[in-house]
């Protein structure tokens, strides 16, 4: 016998058959990155989300920072390279522009010989110093900086700070380097029993400069830990990557800081949606009998509605005038009631199917109790197929929310969501004049697709019939 | 089958073409008039065809009721969780007195408990009166109806250009797996799955507005649609038609075409098309007579949701485009609180959703025989 | 009633090889596969899973699915003609018409939404150009040939209202309609209950000598292929290792390979010890089929044969006719290798 066993090792051996067994997880990840298209997605995924996660660092403003004078400001240029009169160095900058032409909407790089002043610290409650000063004359431009400056900070013209500001812009002046800038300071305030020096950036020129890990407005990120490190940004401001928005806010600062509600929405809801089904698919289908019909019968009225307008229908019934947490998480919870019905179906026929199972059997012969059999057996077969599902229904939930934000049934200024961000796209002006307004759509497709890449990839790795 | 029966059918057609002309005339409307004479004639017919089928469509029917009851429970239980109602604005006026709010609300009935107005709901609904619109000061029925043909005009249309554009590309696509064809299918139906409808519809807009505005935007007539004859009148609804249609019609091919081509291909690969290939038939035929027929029967259940799909699709679209219909009347009577409106167009959307599955059943039933002989 | 032409060759196979191209790998499905059935005979085709039989059927009907499979060599005679070479629109003449074909599995080998008189209409009224109603007429009289009861009714009926056994012999008549000259029946039996395999066998038997048509009958049942067949091949790994009219082939087989398989059926009533007082245990063919995207040289038996020897390992021994009508391919019995592009 044992020679009979060793004879049928070597065989084994020379067919080259493994002996040690893969778990179940290791099998289901190396199909997972067979798949071109589910990996796409999950790279996708990944960047959006970490992005989200750090938006506070990774925007160049915050969410709710504003410039009046630049609403609807088009996307800046980037310029690489920048000629210092004696050599191109790698320096970004955008230009600072103008509205050159009120009934055309169109912007206007300022004159090279303009002069700005612009605040650096963030006084709470007063919106921040943008003095720009193009008239040709720099007796002119001297004094309208002056006169900003002065009634911005509420000094008097002819104190002794301003006559500091005055020298200190003739020396700017003087300056060869036709984009030189100097700090200033004014003086200093006390805030909270801390003293902040008050200091203005002095520029010359035309010109914002890029500058990365700079500091810029403070923030708190996830609402713990106080920076005001920025990943890239321009200190005189002006710079506007995918444009500004009709009040003068950076459109991609708002869009990162809107990934994190529209992108959260959807995982947390989702997550929510699958403990309700999980619950009542579950019971159903294990119980039978008279619960089961009275559930289905409650999910088959909860399907039967089409899912916007019960989302409507929901959000119509809530109070108006909640605030932003208290809307995120409630429209959480009603996307997670529209959603939980299919569901439950779901795990409801599963559970009915692998009741009958013969493993199930064996397991009741051997004397398992109900729960044991549940948790032991059920649960991990049926765990690759919700998972599936789940990723099938996130998208969902991210249209859902930016159809309801849209709408102005969601997530209400001054908090960004991709959704209420595309608000004002329903004026169809505004999207011809204005078109980069439309940018979180992109980014809303962008990650449903990422969502249905990584989905189908999830799909494939997990489903046995599948080719591979 | 009985040669009078036959003929009995055929002229029962007459009388539906005379019953919907004479509701025309007596002022229903032409979208009422038709779903009527054409229910109650087929179930007439039915009981002439085949008394099973209808015994089917009995239960089925029966089985809304309850549905389509905690709907509407549903709906007045959600609206009345809302603090305050549609009067409560007026309360803000100064200039209103407080009696006339307390009037308008007993003659509204909105001053009583919310299971005694359900009642007096079902009760009324039942003489077919659905209540009153405050803000649109009409009937709930009248106006409902209306809007429900406008978003039904859109339905139709977005059904019939998906189905027909999808299902020859699903045959081709699968017909032509992984060439240069089926790849590009694919990738589109992808990109079509994912793109939002509203995004859809802005970047419609945007494209036709910035290259001349060769399309309305927006609305579902011109201006002065009542000075065009009735020519005119067709091309002028098309025109306007075309934005939220092609927006709808976009989504819904996408996922039908991929369905289509996963049920040609799962279908090519059964052994009964190589029993079809050896008897020597064309290819042609293996696929049109052998596959097709058995590829779309899975494809009728899905056009019973195809309808509540784009019932629920189109009223982002309509809000978007302006067109009046269902969604966006709902979306209105949301907004200001108009509790009958807001009920009236749910029951009226998931009647229409009931009734769509229905017709995929029966459908199903009549084109699968092993359905219909079980 | 029966009778088997020696003269005349119907179908002649030679040098057959059909390989399936995959994305990194080739399958050599069939390689080297050579036969002939004459008019009234019937072939036997008998191998492991796997080895070809089914590839080569589809072969000779044109069914194999054309990228991946592809036809690397020989050639499929059919009356002289090389149906390997043959349009697309002549292997549909022949279809159906000439040469038909059943399949293993009547559960799913009959399109569900037609009905029976439906299907086997098409192909008269395709092949024959009878209209509908005579087509019809001729379906019921097939039912009835192949002892369907109440063809009549039946012929009106849906494939899912009919059993295994029923499907099958609407199968056979379908295929016979056109009366073709050659029947290919892969393993039409396989999936039955065994009392229904034994009434289609017999109704097979019965067709045959009505209607003298050349059989080729591939199974991997040696019973049948002991009471139904008059001549038989062994495949392995893609080619035909032994052929021989069955009589000889079950007397004085030669290849090692049949005579594992032969001698590896159980028979029933052996005591569990032998006259030596030893247990006896079941025989097998030690070891497993060769991978297929990847022959090992030399003979492809060689791994498992038990009369292994040296040259076996080297080369690969050619097909030679021993006697008047016995084919072998293995060195015990000839030293003639196996050429390149044989």
């Amino acid at each position: 016998m044992s020679e009979n066993n060793i004879e049928k090792n070597d065989l084994v051996s020379k067919e080259g058959l493994s002996h040690k067994e893969d778990s179940l997880m290791t099998v289901y990840m190396r199909r997972f990155k067979k798949h071109k298209l589910g990996n796409i997605g999950f790279v996708i995924l990944v960047v959006f989300y970490t992005l989200a996660l750090f938006a506070d660092f990774v925007s160049p403003y915050t969410m709710g920072w504003t410039d009046k004078t630049k609403s609807y400001h088009p996307p800046s240029t980037i310029y690489w390279t920048y000629n210092d009169g004696e050599k191109t160095r790698f320096r970004p900058f955008v230009y600072e522009q103008k509205i050159a032409s009120i009934a055309f909407k169109s912007y206007g790089v300022i004159a090279p010989y303009s002069f700005r002043a612009i605040s650096i610290e963030t006084i709470p409650g007063k919106a921040e110093l943008r003095s720009i000063a193009n008239e040709k004359d720099f007796g002119e431009r001297k004094s309208t900086i002056v006169s900003d400056v002065a009634r911005y900070y509420s000094i008097s013209q002819e104190g002794e700070t301003m006559r500091r500001l005055a020298k200190a812009i003739d020396e700017l002046e003087k300056d060869s380097d036709p984009d030189a800038k100097m700090v200033f300071n004014i003086g200093t305030q006390e805030v909270n029993g801390k003293v902040t020096s008050l200091d203005i950036h002095l520029v010359k020129g035309n010109k914002n400069f890029i500058t990365f890990f700079n500091r810029g407005i403070p923030y708190k990120f996830l609402g713990l830990i106080k920076s005001d490190l920025h990943l890239f940004g321009s200190e005189t401001g002006g710079f506007f990557l995918l444009g500004g928005d009709g009040l003068g806010r950076d459109m991609l600062s708002r869009l990162l800081h809107g990934s994190r509600i529209s992108l959260s929405v959807g995982i947390v809801g989702v997550f929510i949606s699958f403990i309700i089904g999980l619950l009542i698919g579950g019971i159903s289908g294990f119980l039978g009998g008279a619960v089961d019909s009275v559930l289905m019968r409650i999910t088959e009225i909860i399907i039967s509605i089409p899912s916007i307008y019960l989302l409507f229908t929901l959000r119509s019934s809530l109070p108006s005038g909640l605030s932003s947490t208290q809307i995120y998480l409630l429209i959480i919870i009603i996307l997670a009631l529209v959603g939980w019905a299919t569901l439950a179906r779901i795990i409801r026929g599963m559970v009915l199917s692998l009741r009958n199972e013969d493993y199930v059997l064996s397991a009741k012969t051997m004397g398992l109790s109900d729960l044991k059999i549940i948790v032991k057996h059920i649960l991990p077969n049926t765990m690759s197929f919700v998972i599936v599902q789940l990723t099938i229904t996130i998208p969902g939930y991210i249209l859902g929310e930016s159809a309801l934000s849209l709408l102005g049934l969601g997530i209400t200024e001054p908090q960004a969501s991709w959704g209420n961000m595309l608000s004002v796209a329903r004026n169809y002006r505004v999207v011809q004049d204005f078109p980069w307004i439309l940018i979180p759509g992109f980014t809303i497709f962008l990650s449903i697709m990422a969502w249905n890449f990584f989905g189908d990839g999830v799909r494939d790795a997990v489903d046995p019939k599948s080719k591979h | 089958m009985n040669k009078n029966k036959d003929l009995y059918i055929r002229l029962s057609f007459v009388a539906d073409i005379l019953l919907i002309v004479f509701l025309i005339l007596t002022g229903t409307s032409w979208f009422l008039s038709i779903v009527v004479v054409e229910a109650v004639m087929w179930l007439i017919r039915l009981y002439w065809i085949s008394r099973v089928l209808l015994l089917f469509i009995g239960k089925r029917l029966l089985h809304m009721i309850p549905i389509i009851l905690s709907v509407v429970a549903i709906g007045f239980f959600l609206i009345q969780l809302a603090p305050g109602d549609i009067f409560t604005q007026m309360t803000l006026n100064p200039n209103v007195n407080p009696d006339t709010i307390d009037r308008y609300r007993a003659t509204f009935g909105l001053d009583k408990a919310w299971y005694v107005q359900f009642f007096r709901y079902v009760w009324n609904a039942l003489h077919l009166d659905f209540g009153y619109s405050i803000n649109y000061k009409t009937a709930v029925f009248n106006l409902v109806s209306q809007r429900a043909g406008n978003t039904l005009t859109l339905a139709i249309t977005t059904i019939i250009l998906a189905w027909g554009l999808s299902i020859p590309a699903g045959i081709y696509s699968a017909t032509h797996q992984y060439r240069i064809g089926d790849q590009i299918i694919t990738v589109l139906a992808f990109l079509g799955l994912a793109l939002p409808s509203f995004f859809a519809a802005f970047l419609l807009i945007y494209f036709v507005s910035s290259t001349g505005s060769w399309l309305p935007i927006g609305g579902m007539w011109s201006v002065d649609v009542d000075q065009m004859n009735i020519f005119q009148k067709g091309i002028d609804l098309l025109r306007h038609m075309a934005i939220p249609v092609f927006v709808l019609a976009t989504r819904n091919m996408a996922s039908l075409t991929r369905i289509m081509r996963a049920n040609m291909l799962e279908i090519m690969s059964q052994q009964y098309i190589t029993t079809a290939r050896a008897k020597g038939l064309t290819e042609k035929t293996v696929v049109y007579k052998h596959a097709l027929r058995n590829a779309i029967n899975p494809m009728i259940t899905i056009f019973g949701y195809q309808f509540g799909y784009i019932l629920g699709g189109s009223a982002l679209v309509e809000a978007v485009t302006a067109w009046p219909g269902l969604g966006s009347l709902m979306l209105q009577g949301i907004m200001s609180q108009d509790l009958y409106l807001v009920v009236g167009s749910l029951v009226y959307s998931v009647a229409l959703l009931v009734i769509g599955n229905l017709i995929a059943d029966i459908l199903l039933g009549v084109v699968d025989p092993r359905v219909r002989i079980s | 009633m029966g009778q088997i032409d020696k003269e005349k060759k119907i179908i002649e196979v030679k040098g057959l090889k059909t390989h399936f191209h995959l994305h990194d790998h080739t399958v050599r499905a069939v390689d080297g596969v050579d036969f002939h059935v004459r008019a009234g005979e019937t072939l036997g085709i008998v191998g492991e899973s796997g080895c070809g039989k089914s590839i080569t059927s589809m072969s000779i009907m044109g069914l194999v699915q054309s990228p991946p499979g592809k036809n690397e060599g020989g050639e499929i005679l059919f009356h002289g003609e090389d149906l390997l070479k043959a349009t697309n629109a002549r292997m549909r003449q022949i279809r159906g018409n000439k040469i038909s074909m059943i399949f293993q599995e009547p559960m799913t080998s009959l399109n569900p939404v037609y009905t029976v008189g439906f299907q086997i209409s098409e192909v008269l009224m395709l092949h024959q150009n009878m209209s509908k109603e005579e087509a019809l007429a001729e379906s019921e009289r097939l039912l009835d040939l192949v002892g369907i009861s109440d063809p009549h009714e039946r012929v009106h009926e849906y494939p899912f209202q009919l059993s295994g056994g029923l499907r099958q012999r609407v199968m056979i008549a379908m295929a016979m309609a056109c009366q073709p000259e050659i029947l290919i029946a892969d393993e039409p039996t396989t999936a039955l209950d065994v009392t229904i395999q034994a009434q289609i066998l017999h109704l097979m038997k019965d067709l045959k000598e009505t209607q003298n048509t050349a059989t080729i009958f591939i199974t991997h049942d040696l019973a049948v292929i002991a009471s139904f067949t008059d001549r038989v091949m062994v495949m392995y790994s893609g080619v035909c290792v032994e052929s021989a009219p069955v009589k000889e082939l079950f007397k004085n087989h030669m290849h090692p390979y049949t005579e594992g398989l032969l001698s590896s059926v159980p028979v029933l009533g052996e005591g569990k010890y032998d006259e030596k007082g030893e247990r006896r245990f079941l025989k097998t063919i030690e070891g497993s089929l060769p991978d297929p995207r990847n022959y090992p040289k030399g003979c492809r038996f060689a791994p498992r044969c038990t009369k292994v020897m040296e040259k076996c390992h080297q080369s690969e021994p050619s097909l030679v006719l021993h006697g008047e009508d016995h084919e072998v391919r293995c060195f015990l019995y000839s030293d003639e290798i196996k050429m390149a592009g044989e």
